[in-house]
C-alpha cells in the first residue's frame, strides 16, 4: 500500500503511489479555522475535481488517529493531487505548538515536491455576517499586492491581524521564498459557512485557472452546516487558546 | 489538677485548630496549582442534536446566535425560565446518518434542542427574536 515514506522533522510524509506535477503547480491547503471555510471549500474541491488521494502526513504530535475512507486506512492529514494541483487537507485541530512545528514542514514539502505556489483558503470573521448580502474575498500574499489575485476579484487585506495556521503559513513561506497567498472570505467565526466557502472557491478557481462549479456546494449548504457542527465546535474550542479574538480588534497603527 | 487539665486541653484544642488551618491552606495552594483538565463530552448522536450557539455581550444587550440549518419553517420554539433559555426546532425532514457511515445505522436526526444558561434574566418586553438564513438571533436588553 505504501510507495514511499520520508521524515521531515517530526512529521512522516507517506505516499501511496508515485506522483509528479506539471508546471506551474499549486498547493492548496485547507485546515479547520474561521467558519470552516477552508475545509468545506477544499473538501468540495477534491470531490468536484475527483482528485486522487496520493499520500498523507502523520506525527507523534498528533492524537493516535487512523482515518478510514471506503474501508481503506488513511493518515490524519491527507494529500490529494492531479497534474497541476496538490491539496493538503485535514479535519484535525492543532495546538499552537503543533501548528508551529507542522507549517514549516509543509512549506518544506511544497519546495521538495516542486510546487510553484501555495494558496490557503479560509474565512475572516465578519461582525455583522448575518445581514451581509455580499461577501468579499480578501487576500494576504507573501508577495504583497498581486495582480493575478486582484483580477480574480480578491481585494488586498490592508490592515489587521491574522491568527492561526494560515498566519504561520504566510510567515514561513515568506521566509522560505515560496509565493504564498491566503484567501480570506468574510464569514461567520463560530458557525460553518458554506456560502463563504463557495465565494472563496470562485476566486480560487480564477487564480488557478480551473473551472469549479460551486452550485452543488450552495445546494448542499444546509446539510454541510448540519454535518460540520461537531468539527466547528472542536475548532471553536481552539480559538480562545489561539487568542483568535484579536482578529476582531481594530488596528491602532496603520 | 482539674485546672491543669482544662488548660492542657484548651491549649491542645488551640494547636489543633491552628494545624487544621495550616493543612487547609496547604491543600488550597496545591489545588490552585493543579490544572484540572477541561471536561470533555463525547458528542451525542441521537434523534435530537444540540445546535451550535454563541453569546455576545454588546454592552447594553446580550445577543445569542443559534445555528439551525435545515430547520422546518415555523417550528422554532424559544422559551425562557429564570436564567435558562430553551430552544426547540424540527428539521425539514429526518436525516438518516447511515448515509455517512454504517456505524450510525438506525439513527435519524429529527430535531434540535438546547438549554442555554444566560448571564441575566430576560424580560419579555426587552427581548427580540428574529431568524435569518437558518440562524436565530435573540437580543436581550439589559
Amino acid at each position: 500500500m505504501l510507495y514511499s515514506e520520508e521524515w521531515i522533522g517530526n512529521f512522516r510524509f507517506v505516499e501511496y503511489k508515485e506522483w509528479g506535477l506539471e508546471k506551474p503547480a499549486t498547493l492548496i491547503v485547507g485546515f479547520p479555522d474561521t467558519g470552516l471555510v477552508g475545509v468545506i471549500g477544499v473538501s468540495y474541491l477534491v470531490s468536484k475535481l475527483g482528485l486522487d488521494e496520493v499520500g498523507g502526513i502523520d506525527s507523534p504530535y498528533f492524537p493516535p488517529i487512523a482515518v478510514i475512507q471506503n474501508g481503506i486506512l488513511r493518515h490524519p492529514i491527507r494529500i490529494f493531487s492531479s497534474k497541476k494541483l496538490g491539496i493538503i487537507y485535514t479535519e484535525l485541530t492543532f495546538t499552537p505548538e503543533t501548528s508551529s512545528a507542522l507549517i514549516p514542514v509543509i512549506v518544506d514539502y511544497a519546495r521538495i515536491k516542486g510546487f510553484d505556489m501555495i494558496i490557503g483558503l479560509t474565512g475572516i470573521a465578519k461582525p455583522n455576517r448575518l445581514d451581509a448580502v455580499e461577501l468579499i474575498t480578501y487576500y494576504v500574499s507573501s508577495l504583497g499586492k498581486v495582480e493575478l489575485l486582484e483580477k480574480a476579484g480578491a481585494k488586498i487585506f490592508e490592515n489587521g491581524v491574522l491568527i492561526g495556521p494560515y498566519a504561520l503559513l504566510l510567515k514561513e513561506a515568506m521566509r522560505k521564498r515560496i509565493p504564498t497567498h491566503v484567501l480570506l472570505t468574510e464569514s461567520f467565526l463560530e458557525f460553518p459557512d458554506p456560502e463563504a466557502a463557495a465565494i472563496g472557491l470562485t476566486a480560487l478557481s480564477k487564480i488557478i485557472g480551473v473551472e469549479i462549479d460551486v452550485g452543488g456546494l450552495l445546494q448542499q449548504a444546509e446539510m454541510i452546516r448540519l454535518r460540520a457542527k461537531d468539527l466547528m465546535k472542536r475548532t471553536s474550542q481552539t480559538f480562545s487558546r489561539l487568542g483568535k479574538d484579536l482578529e476582531y480588534s481594530v488596528p491602532l497603527h496603520m | 489538677m482539674s485546672d491543669f487539665l482544662d488548660e492542657f486541653f484548651e491549649k491542645l484544642e488551640k494547636r489543633l485548630r491552628m494545624l487544621e488551618r495550616d493543612i487547609m491552606k496547604s491543600v488550597e495552594e496545591v489545588f490552585k496549582n493543579i490544572n484540572i483538565p477541561e471536561f470533555r463530552r463525547t458528542p451525542e448522536i441521537s434523534e435530537t442534536v444540540e445546535p451550535l450557539y454563541t453569546i455576545k455581550d454588546l454592552g447594553d444587550r446580550i445577543v445569542i446566535y443559534i445555528d439551525l440549518p435545515y430547520v422546518a419553517e415555523g417550528t422554532i420554539d424559544v422559551k425562557f425560565e429564570d436564567r435558562t433559555m430553551y430552544i426547540y426546532a424540527k428539521l425539514k425532514e429526518s436525516v438518516k446518518l447511515d448515509r455517512l457511515s454504517r456505524r450510525f445505522r438506525g439513527v435519524e436526526v429529527q430535531e434540535y434542542r438546547a438549554a442555554i444558561e444566560l448571564p441575566l434574566e430576560p424580560k419579555p418586553d426587552k427581548t427580540k427574536i428574529r431568524t435569518r438564513k437558518g440562524v436565530v438571533e435573540i437580543t436581550i436588553y439589559k
